[in-house]
């Protein structure tokens, strides 16, 4: 009870703590899967139709299938990422195994109109893949990591008491942080205050070394049946209803370690390592139409409802803190080193939160332009598509599914919720592509531009995609080959400060990723 | 892996042998123009399939080749004997046996006795720009607050450990009145000192000087 009120008068301060915004940007600022051919015409696909991908942006596209197919879309990505964090550069490589959009789509003509069909797909696509290694380290006079734990212990109003029990409220971060000295309470000017030890090395004027890893695995996995229904030719609608499976997990370290060569100044290092995961399943719907005025043009429209999941969060930190004299006051010896794991403060085993997320709404608009709509493979020559999709990243929602949510966790989720609103923003994305084709042959070339999702337009980000493929088509089946080029940008903060200027790294991602579609007609 | 790409080989190995339909034709490209393929038609020839399919009885048939097909819809099988109170329709978990005990048992695994810890991943939302617009513009010494680049600070110019200073409204640099160490008045824990002999369930700080 004294927890809860504790908590309660923690968030009437105006002082409130909940699930990371970022989590919000991570499940819905990602560029657009596919099979091969669609992702080497930038991914657009609002209005072309004729192609399994059709389920998870426009179903409507659907329609245009009165055959049957079945695709595999293996591929394979490679990450190399280059990082500046204070002025310092790093590189570093991850390469992983991917899927595309693969399935079946079975279409067929009406026995009553000449010209209306029926559609039906069931599809399983990687709609995002997290799997990254970014690792960044640089000089840092200004601040320290270990600040986040100090702000967050002294703005609790608990006691040390009330931090360091097997069951705490504040496990993770400040509980470890208090337990190995890294933060505690200092008398300044007769006023008790919270302190990080490396603060003792700012304030003489030196500097710390700083240094994040961080390995992230996993992705979306989204399953999905779609249908949609050609009338006349002319007018296609498409609904599919997908279950998206969460499989994320993150592996981080940070060390911050003491510039100088004095031995005897509080503080030497410290290596704080965060494990967690988010596992989930979810529900969302997308619902399309199409319209073709004339032969060679589509017009179409779709829009994606939000995803509503339900997560589960498993989390174990650890710390290791090695303290120098004076302030380890020890006859015997210079330093000294303690550890912790947050096990310690959560029973013995892992930490489980358990959540709602409600990913933003999109809206793609998209027009398309086809050379020769004819039966004869031989006279058909080209396309040209583009897509412009709006994503509502500011709309991101969170709730507590808790067995027994405190009214300050419910709290500190609406406030989750708002700061979503004023961080993030609704952004434009671009898909451009086109396809020649040549009998059995086909070369194709796309652009993609995801817009940056930061209201603050200091932080820059962005993805951009370059692509381009080949393909052949013929005796029921058919392969296509693509290469696509993403050039990402954006930023990452190691931590952040309530009353200092924060800090962050930049990142420029080059992520290239080969793709192989092989399909079968039947 | 290996696993998924030697699944995935199978599963085209398994289609392209149904793709017999466009194998001499030309293949249908969607995108362009879809040729119909009517179901009724579809539909037709495949009941005139079952019609001309002679009607076999595979149980008989193979119950005089092998003797197990014959007990195949045996009711006295073992399996489905009311004399089996381990009956494989009673296998998930649960058990009942009279001459045992009166009521069912339980066999699937235990769970945490302990409490799982529910505490969200936290971070202080004030640090957030547009969160709380008072504090972001404070803690950058700026009076354009209008200017959240302004409220990062990326670089180890000479100036910036003075700015550490200028911004902590304290004759003491290490002073900082945001992080005021407030408990409740009911508890004195004090600087470094040990929460050691505290009430049951705590955690104990080693001692310093140890």
């Amino acid at each position: 009870m004294k927890k809860h009120l504790l908590l309660i008068s923690l968030f009437i301060s105006s002082i409130t703590y909940a699930q990371v915004p970022e989590d919000a940007i991570r499940f819905s600022f990602y560029p657009q899967n596919g099979t091969a051919r669609n992702l080497a015409i930038g991914g657009a696909m609002g209005s072309l139709g004729g192609d399994l991908n059709a389920t998870f942006v426009n179903p409507a596209g659907l329609g245009f299938y009165k055959t049957g197919e079945f695709v595999l879309t293996p591929g394979f990505l490679l990450n190399n990422n280059k990082i500046s964090y204070r002025e310092a550069a790093s590189q570093n490589k991850k390469d992983n195994f991917a899927l595309g959009t693969t399935g079946l789509v079975l279409g067929y003509g009406s026995r009553y109109k000449k010209n209306t069909s029926n559609a039906l797909s069931f599809a399983v696509t990687q709609t995002a893949n997290f799997n990254n290694h970014i690792q960044y380290k640089g000089l840092n006079n200004y601040s320290s990591f270990s600040e986040q734990f100090a702000e967050e212990f002294a703005k609790s109003g608990y006691s040390i008491d009330d931090v360091l029990t097997n069951n705490s409220s504040l496990p993770y971060t400040s509980a470890p942080a208090l337990y190995t000295y890294l933060i505690d309470t200092v008398t300044v000017n007769g006023n008790i205050q919270v302190k990080g030890v490396p603060e003792y090395i700012l304030d003489a004027g030196q500097a710390l070394q700083q240094e994040m890893i961080k390995t992230t695995k996993g992705g979306i996995t989204e399953i999905a049946i779609g249908y949609a229904h050609n009338k006349n030719d002319k007018w296609y609608i498409g609904a599919t209803l997908a279950v998206p499976i969460i499989n994320y997990s993150s592996h981080t370290i940070f060390k911050e370690s003491d510039t100088s060569a004095n031995t005897a100044n509080n503080f030497k290092q410290f290596e704080y390592t965060d494990n967690f995961t988010t596992k989930g399943i979810g529900a969302n719907a997308k619902i399309g139409i199409i319209y073709r005025p004339k032969d060679y043009i589509r017009i179409g429209l779709a829009i994606h409802t939000p995803s509503f999941m339900s997560l589960k969060d498993t989390r174990t930190t650890s710390l290791t803190t090695q303290l120098e004299r004076p302030y380890w006051n020890s006859p015997y010896s210079m330093d000294t080193t303690i550890t912790i794991s947050s096990r310690e403060f959560t029973n013995n085993q892992p930490g489980e939160s358990r959540y709602s997320q409600n990913t933003p709404f999109k809206a793609i608009l998209s027009a398309s332009y086809v050379f020769r709509e004819t039966e004869n493979v031989k006279k058909q020559r080209a396309f040209i598509t583009a897509d412009i999709e709006y994503v509502h990243h500011r709309g991101s929602k969170f709730g507590s599914q808790n067995e027994e949510p405190t009214e300050g966790e419910k709290e500190y989720y609406k406030a989750l919720t708002r700061v979503i609103k004023a961080s993030y923003k609704g952004n434009f994305n671009f898909r451009v592509g086109g396809e020649l084709k040549f009998n059995v042959f086909m070369a194709r070339l796309g652009f993609a531009y995801y817009g940056n999702p930061y209201k603050d337009a200091a932080l820059k980000a962005r993805r951009m995609l370059l692509s381009g493929g080949l393909g052949y088509r013929n005796k029921g089946m058919f392969i296509d080959i693509t290469y696509v080029h993403a050039m990402n940008k954006d930023v990452d903060f190691p931590y952040r400060l309530e009353d200092r200027a924060n800090t962050y790294a930049t990142l420029k991602q080059q992520r290239g990723n080969a793709v192989a579609t092989v399909g079968f007609k039947f | 892996m290996q696993t998924k790409i030697l699944l995935l080989a199978l599963s085209a190995a398994a289609f392209s042998s149904c793709s017999t339909a466009y194998k001499s034709a030309q293949t249908p490209d969607d995108v362009y123009y879809s040729p119909v393929k009517i179901a009724e038609e579809e539909q037709k020839k495949e009941r005139e399939e079952v019609k001309n399919e002679p009607y076999v009885d595979y149980q008989i048939s193979m119950g005089i080749r092998d003797r197990r097909w014959r007990d195949f819809r045996d009711d006295y099988n073992y399996d489905n004997s009311p004399y089996n109170y381990t009956c494989k329709n009673y296998s998930y978990g649960y058990y009942y046996n009279p001459y045992y005990y009166p009521w069912a048992i339980y066999t699937g695994k235990t769970s945490y006795s302990k409490p799982v810890n529910t505490t969200p991943r936290m971070v202080n939302l004030n640090t957030y720009n547009g969160y709380n617009s008072k504090v972001a513009a404070g803690k950058t010494f700026n009076n354009n607050s209008g200017k959240p680049a302004n409220n990062y600070n990326n670089s180890n110019s000479r100036v910036g450990n003075l700015i550490r200073e200028v911004i902590t409204p304290s004759n003491n640099s290490s002073s900082n009145n945001s992080r005021t160490y407030t408990p409740p008045s009911s508890n004195n824990s004090s600087s470094g000192s040990s929460s050691s002999g505290s009430s049951s369930g705590s955690v104990s700080r080693p001692k310093r000087g140890g």
